[in-house]
């Protein structure tokens, strides 16, 4: 039976269709996958099945039935629970006031006891596989447990259907499969998913079904097995997406290397790491959260207190207490919340790009707006940016684009070594891979850059080499073109070195050699 | 049409789109509406000497309006600029009393308001407390020291040369003041636009954590709002007590509610980032046509504060709205 039913949903925003006439049938009691680029319509889909947003035409059906979605209370009543990407939450209440939040919503002045309820909340979060208190301060749990409290939430209120906005963009790698089996957990409780990502290899692993949107129409609809992840790739980029494969630049061997670092320490985030780039390298940083990948970046920008060793930018030793430090010594950094840390949202695409550069662009003083209008107008042309005008509020532009900006506001400064934290996060197919060419082109030019990225397989193909680190420090180094995903997650996760502890580990090795 | 002319025209239909679409638009539209509204009330308003003492009326608190602004930016605002108008004026007059010149009279007023700021920019920045807290504790401070070093009584006497500034006349019609608050706007309008320090405040109010990524020292360029604001107090404040031609303690207060109403109206945000010089002169209009347009009225004077309050909610309001329509 079809438990949701989008018929011909239309919704235009002031100057765009979101949403052109969208059809497709969830069955109840499977995992339905709603891809497609960033702003092919998803959240906009979202927002209408959750009673953010209302439709301007077309028909939700729920049981067949036609039904009128005008307030998440509405959905809610209906049984539709959403677990929105950027979940608000009040940390400052407990595990158990979360999970029954919305029974505040119906009590004003009657008395609420919570014995019962945090029983119950304890007795849920387990099942879901999370231990812990239920009068904990939500507040004190990391971020995938609390994804785990949302979804608790939705499960509380007695919902049929969950919709999920790219669930694992806030998870840790080792918290993925906790996630993946939570979405097990939730079918046998006869609970039907709607996972909304871009991640295609979350999809393959978990969908029954798929739908496709590009441009605000849906392009494929139907089960998991008739398609492939190449094929499902091209149909949401609407043209071939370059191949991972064959992205590695081409290897350079000489070369003085323009950054040596030497027991490099920050805080208690990252000890004692050594390495060196080489001009024409793109280097990868392998990590889970919290190895202390960000870190070094941050520490190497002068954006973190606590640091120590020794950092060589082209043989000459430096000083990095501050960004402008870091600037002059011909570093970039690229961070990965391009919203919090990367752009001036309510500026222009100019006024961010020139915001590196003001000093030399001011000349003697006076920083006129003509140099500042050129500048704009030379990102959009160099990086293809998709703006009408280099005055175009950021704000207004795709999650791509506004990468692209940020990009273009440290290219100006013609930096020797771009440090980029997860440069990719959150951008479309295409976009990617314009921004995989525009590293290569770099790296070409003999410039050089250290990225992570939170997509193993984007990291592998990228790089000429990774570096991995665990608990903040350096495990391994492999060579990406003779590298395995399943190398690097051993190296990330401590594995290799409980292995070199161990004699099990030894033993391990011996029949790795035996089969090999 | 040739192809030339045709883009000529449509570029010209962008300008006059993005004119119409300004927030400065809406806000002269207002103070259009109601110039013309009171020019309805009675013959005595739209009189040259009446548009002059409204212009001359409403310079104090402009140049500290646009001091105010600048703190805004950065996403905070000065509480203590009225206490330093009143501070830097009794500064003045006291140096003056006591024989110093009225040139380096007025300058080191305006250092103090300078120093003044210096101390908020340094809590808010460096100690990390919130502006408002920072302000509204400095604002009882500051105005705690002009009755301190006065023991609440008033400063008179000040040379003639000194009250010119405020009550003097240029060619018998136009008054000092105004030409003050002119330039003063002119001034800051270059720096915001033409400037490395304008383009960093901006963005320093946008995005403090990107800026500072950037390599934007935030923190200085916060502290320099902060200092050019008490700097502009004190300048408003100087000049207030050269119209009144006497310096009391008590002088200014609450205006500081004026100010903040005025730079809002004026489509600053409260967020920081937004906002321009054109607006805030604007917003100090629309503050001093009302004004004067309740006294002319015959409601008098005890309207003044209830007024100023419902248009800060008023254009808060507003600015939230068209927040949310985009």
């Amino acid at each position: 039976m079809n438990l949701l039913g989008i018929q011909s949903v239309v919704k235009t925003f002031p100057g765009v269709q979101a949403l052109k006439g969208v059809s497709f049938d969830v069955e109840q009691g499977s995992v339905h996958a709603l891809v497609g680029e960033n702003g092919a319509g998803k959240s906009t889909l979202i927002k209408v099945c959750a009673g953010i947003e209302r439709k301007d035409d077309g028909e939700i059906l729920w049981k067949e039935t036609p039904v009128d979605i005008r307030s998440p209370l509405d959905a809610r009543n209906v049984g539709i629970g959403v677990v929105h990407q950027h979940f608000p939450q009040c940390s400052n209440l407990t595990v158990a006031q979360n999970i029954y939040l919305s029974e505040l919503s119906k009590t004003t002045l009657r008395p609420l006891t919570w014995r019962t309820r945090n029983q119950r909340a304890k007795d849920l979060l387990r099942q879901f596989g999370v231990e812990r208190r239920p009068d904990e301060l939500l507040g004190d749990l990391p971020i995938g447990e609390r994804q785990v409290v949302e979804i608790c939430k939705a499960v509380a209120m007695d919902v049929e259907l969950i919709i999920m906005d790219e669930p694992t963009s806030a998870l840790a790698l080792q918290e993925l499969e906790r996630f993946f089996s939570l979405i097990d957990k939730l079918q046998e409780r006869g609970i039907t998913v709607i996972y909304v990502s871009h991640k295609l290899d979350e999809v393959f692993r978990i969908a029954d079904r798929i739908t496709i949107l590009r441009d605000g129409a849906e392009v494929f609809n139907g089960s998991i097995d008739d398609v492939t992840p190449a094929r499902v790739a091209t149909l949401m980029a609407g043209h071939d997406v370059r191949d991972f494969e064959r992205a590695t630049p081409t290897e350079r061997e000489i070369g003085e290397p323009i950054l040596a670092i030497e027991d490099f320490s920050v805080g208690d985030l990252v000890s004692k790491a050594s390495l060196s780039v080489r001009p024409g390298e793109i280097l990868g940083l392998a990590g889970l959260q919290g190895s202390g990948t960000s870190a070094l970046m941050k520490g190497l920008f002068g954006l973190a207190p606590d640091v120590h060793g020794s950092v060589r930018v082209e043989g000459t030793q430096v000083e990095i207490h501050s960004p402008k430090d870091a600037i002059a010594a011909g570093l970039a950094y690229v961070p990965a919340d391009r919203h919090v840390e990367g752009l001036n949202l309510i500026q222009s695409l100019a006024e961010n790009t020139c915001i590196t550069i003001l000093r030399r662009l001011a000349g003697r003083g006076v920083l006129k707006r003509n140099p500042v209008r050129t500048l704009g107008e030379r990102a959009i042309q160099m990086l293809s940016i998709q703006s009408h005008s280099p005055w175009q509020i950021v704000n207004f532009l795709s999650g791509g684009n506004q990468q692209k900006v940020v990009l273009a506001k440290w290219l100006v400064t013609d930096p020797h070594l771009l440090l980029l934290d997860d440069p990719t996060r959150g951008v479309d197919v295409g976009a990617k891979s314009e921004i995989h060419s525009i590293l290569r082109d770099l790296v070409e030019e003999g410039k050089a850059c250290v990225m992570t990225s939170c997509e193993l397989p984007e990291l592998i193909a990228v790089t000429n080499r990774i570096i991995t680190m665990y608990n903040g420090k350096i495990t391994g180094e492999f060579k990406s073109d003779m590298v395995t995903q399943e190398d690097i997650m051993r190296a990330i996760t401590g594995a290799t070195m409980i292995e070199d502890d161990r004699q099990e580990g030894e033993e391990e090795t011996r029949e790795a050699r035996h089969d090999g | 049409m040739t192809g030339e002319k045709r883009q000529a025209v449509a570029s010209g239909k962008r300008a006059l789109l993005r004119i119409l679409r300004g927030r400065e638009t809406g806000v002269l539209m207002a103070l259009i509406v109601l110039v013309v509204g009171l020019s309805f009330l009675g013959k005595n308003f739209l009189t040259t000497h009446n548009i002059f003492s409204i212009l001359r009326a409403v310079s104090f608190e402009g140049i500290a309006a646009l001091g105010m602004m600048l703190a805004m930016l950065t996403g905070g605002l000065d509480l203590s600029i009225a206490s330093n108008m009143a501070l830097s004026g009794i500064l003045v007059s006291l140096l003056m009393v006591s024989g110093v010149p009225v040139l380096p009279a007025i300058l080191i007023a305006v250092f103090a308001g300078m120093g003044i700021g210096l101390i908020n920019g340094l809590v808010i920045t460096r100690i990390g407390l919130g502006p408002i807290i920072t302000t509204l504790a400095m604002m009882s401070v500051v105005r705690g020291i002009g009755y301190m070093i006065t023991r609440g009584l008033p400063v008179v006497n000040l040379p003639a040369a000194f009250t010119r500034l405020g009550q003097g006349m240029i060619a018998g019609v136009v008054p000092v003041p105004i030409i003050f608050f002119l330039v003063v706007a002119i001034v800051i309008h270059l720096i915001q636009r033409y400037t490395v320090f304008g383009y960093q405040l901006y963005a320093t109010g946008g995005n403090e954590v990107a800026s500072r990524y950037s390599g934007v020292q935030t923190k200085t360029v916060t502290m320099t709002a902060y200092i050019l604001a008490g700097a502009l107090g004190a300048l408003g404040g100087v000049l207030l007590i050269a119209r009144l031609g006497v310096a009391q303690p008590s002088i200014a207060s609450g205006y500081e509610l004026a100010i903040v109403a005025a730079v809002v109206i004026g489509g600053t945000s409260l967020n920081g980032g937004i906002g321009t010089v054109l607006g805030t002169v604007l917003g100090v209009l629309i503050i001093g046509v009302i004004r004067n347009g309740l006294v002319l009225a015959n409601i008098g004077g005890y309207y003044i504060q209830f007024a100023n309050g419902l248009l800060i909610l008023a254009a808060v309001a507003i600015n939230r709205l068209r927040g949310i329509r985009s």
